[in-house]
């Protein structure tokens, strides 16, 4: 079973590589991808088009449900409510309204169960601050705008590897002293419910990080997966699903462990973004977990400084497109466990 | 260089794999093409291996005498093991140090049975450094496998206790060791990368401070001692970039997680910044099957080629 919605994808940062990577995709993707829109400004994609080389026609369109008609000849656009004017590069934050107009327009349009899921370019938060924009990262705005109390979790997927990183964008310290029982546990209950959910595995194996080399090797270097990591494994004792660890770090991703899990729950950023990145750098996309609504986005940043000369990738959009497709029609097998659409 | 080098092969915990690898060592064509192998071990209890092997007692033997073989059970580990471990360990890197051995490599060794023999260890490359009166601070561990080389400012340690330590001299030190290690290893000037702290080196201050207040002065400082360094990079994508020659990074994970994705069963462990070429290898005793015949020799292989090509270009 397919979900016949489209996907919405936003502008993010005009001066960063979004754009051109979206009509990339459209023009070399567009046979083996559900139907997506972009949420953007029609001119300058024409200006970026003709700029850049390349080849993407457009078609502005006035309701998600035209998606689908236009999507085969040109790539649908819904206009934004001002013009975008940033060339590549820029420096600029006069666009910054129109880059978070873009996000809560797909939030609402998502809400209101109108597109499978949304799929976000990257943005830099600081050109946003002129606009208004306070939240931390892009994933916690979302988790804002959809009124979560608590931020969703970050899951990063490729073909060989799902990992989530408990804490994220944080200095190794702050993410040693905010590691806690409660957000271990938490991490791992909505870990094993969008595996269920969003992929459809109905026992999900889990593989936990230690924090310390060699699992801290039974209290030796280290307490915390004694104090901290052990009690929130337990805490989830009564879960329909297998969880292990914790597990030293450096052993944990080699090929013949990976083939034991389905996904590997890290304690900080490098841990998990290191076997990320080494094992696939191209086809990682980042799913927002927890949310009512789908959430994908490409697993790599605004790119300044090649933005405008065609010469991005567009295979981890590309790949966060297929993603948000997927986890949509799996919610609508699954029966979704969450609260919208 | 007009002959092989002379590699002498300590045979680690004698209840462990070590013994069998090593003859299998010895005996290797690739082995014998690139370097004369001394083993330094027990006769007896390398003549008990070499039966279950099929094979004659190997010739090439230093003999220490640390272990009466007919205690000794293969796959269970104690104290005299662990006393019988730095013995074969001292005995070859003395020989080192004699210039009768030009490298020296270790097979596995247990901790547990070290320190159950009362004996204060944290790993190889600090014992090596007090065998050789080294100071400890100046003594780093490099994983150099075919894609990767990468040498670590702290090791074992719990991470808290690793963010105490680091500290720009210690990274300056690291630095200095790598160098003088991969110019002992033919690269004249060698291109160094060095890893952040913290999530994409920072970014910029983001999350975290460390990268300005400590690494950026010690890639000033080595930088002017003619080091070639560039960093600090985020350790995630640090990896991508195959320009250069080695990569600092700053503890334990930040090097093993890629180290042995890249290069698991091929992964040597230098220890650098002492006078003796010294290599452990990157796995551990497997005593589930061991005195069985069936454990790899590759990896051992792999840390004596290594060695060897670094003891010849000295």
């Amino acid at each position: 079973m397919t979900d016949d919605r489209p996907v919405v994808v936003t502008m993010g940062d005009p001066a960063g590589i979004g754009g051109e990577i979206a009509l990339m995709a459209w023009r070399d993707h567009r046979i083996a991808l559900p139907p997506f829109y972009l949420l953007d400004d029609p001119d300058r994609l024409n200006r970026l088009s003709d700029a850049a080389g390349i080849e993407c026609p457009i078609a502005e369109i006035d309701y998600a449900d035209d998606t689908e008609k236009m999507f085969k000849d040109a790539l649908p656009v819904m206009r934004l409510s001002r013009p975008v004017h940033a060339l590549p590069g820029d420096d600029s934050t006069a666009d910054g309204p129109m880059v978070i107009e873009a996000i809560d327009r797909a939030i609402d349009t998502a809400m209101a169960g109108e597109a499978a899921g949304i799929t976000t370019n990257p943005i830099q938060k600081s050109r946003l601050y002129d606009a208004g924009f306070t939240a931390p990262g892009h994933t916690e705005y979302l988790g804002e705008r959809a009124g979560l109390d608590t931020p969703p979790v970050m899951l990063l997927a490729s073909p060989n590897l799902k990992v989530v990183p408990v804490t994220i964008h944080l200095s190794l310290k702050d993410a040693i002293g905010v590691l806690t029982t409660e957000e271990i546990a938490r991490t791992l209950e909505i870990t094993i419910n969008s595996l269920k959910f969003d992929y459809g595995v109905s026992h999900p194996r889990i593989a936990v990080s230690g924090l310390n080399p060699h699992a801290g090797e039974g209290g030796h270097m280290g307490r915390e997966e004694i104090d901290i990591i052990r009690p929130a494994i337990d805490r989830l004792s009564g879960v329909d699903a297998e969880i292990r660890g914790p597990l030293a770090g450096d052993t944990m991703f080699h090929e013949a462990a990976r083939r034991t899990y389905d996904v590997a729950v890290c304690m900080y950023h490098d841990q998990a973004l290191i076997p990320m990145k080494t094992l696939d750098f191209d086809n990682g996309v980042n799913v927002s977990v927890g949310l009512p609504f789908v959430r994908t986005s490409p697993d790599h940043g605004t790119a300044y400084n090649i933005a405008g000369t065609a010469a991005a990738n567009p295979t981890s959009l590309v790949s966060a497109i297929r993603m948000a497709a997927e986890i949509a029609a799996c919610r609508r097998r699954t029966g979704n466990g969450y609260s919208c659409a | 260089m007009t002959s092989k080098p002379r590699i002498a092969i300590a045979i680690g915990d004698p209840a462990g794999i070590g013994p069998e690898i090593s003859i299998k060592a010895s005996l290797n064509r690739d082995v014998c093409d690139i370097c004369d192998p001394v083993i330094v071990g027990d006769y007896e209890v390398l003549a008990r291996y070499a039966h279950v092997l099929r094979k004659p007692p190997p010739e090439n033997v230093v003999d220490v005498g640390a272990i009466n073989v007919n205690f000794l059970t293969p796959g269970e580990s104690d104290a005299s093991c662990g006393r019988a471990i730095l013995e074969y360990a001292a005995k070859a890197v003395d020989m080192a140090q004699a210039g009768e051995v030009d490298a020296v490599v270790a097979c596995p060794q247990t901790q547990s049975s070290i320190k159950a023999a009362g004996i204060e260890f944290d790993g190889y490359p600090s014992w090596v450094a007090r065998r050789t009166g080294t100071d400890p601070d100046d003594v780093f561990m490099m994983l150099v496998s075919d894609r990767l080389r990468i040498a670590h400012v702290t090791l074992h340690l719990g991470i808290r206790e690793a963010l105490d330590l680091i500290d720009t001299p210690r990274i300056v030190r690291t630095l200095s060791a790598a160098n003088t290690a991969l110019q002992r290893i033919g690269i004249a000037t060698p291109r160094i990368a060095v890893s952040g702290i913290n999530p994409h080196a920072g970014e910029d201050g983001l999350f975290g401070s460390e990268e300005a207040e400590i690494v950026m002065p010690a890639l000033d400082q080595a930088r002017a001692a003619g080091i070639d360094a560039h960093g600090p990079f985020g350790a995630d994508t640090m990896y991508l970039d195959k320009s250069f020659d080695a990569y600092v990074v700053m503890y334990h994970d930040q090097g093993h997680i890629p180290a042995k994705l890249v290069g698991f069963d091929g992964t040597a462990a230098f220890a650098i910044g002492t006078p003796v070429l010294f290599s452990s290898v990157a796995h551990g005793s497997a005593f589930d099957i061991a005195g069985r015949g069936k454990a790899s020799a590759g990896a051992l292989v792999w840390a004596i080629k290594q060695i060897s090509g670094a003891a010849a270009a000295a």
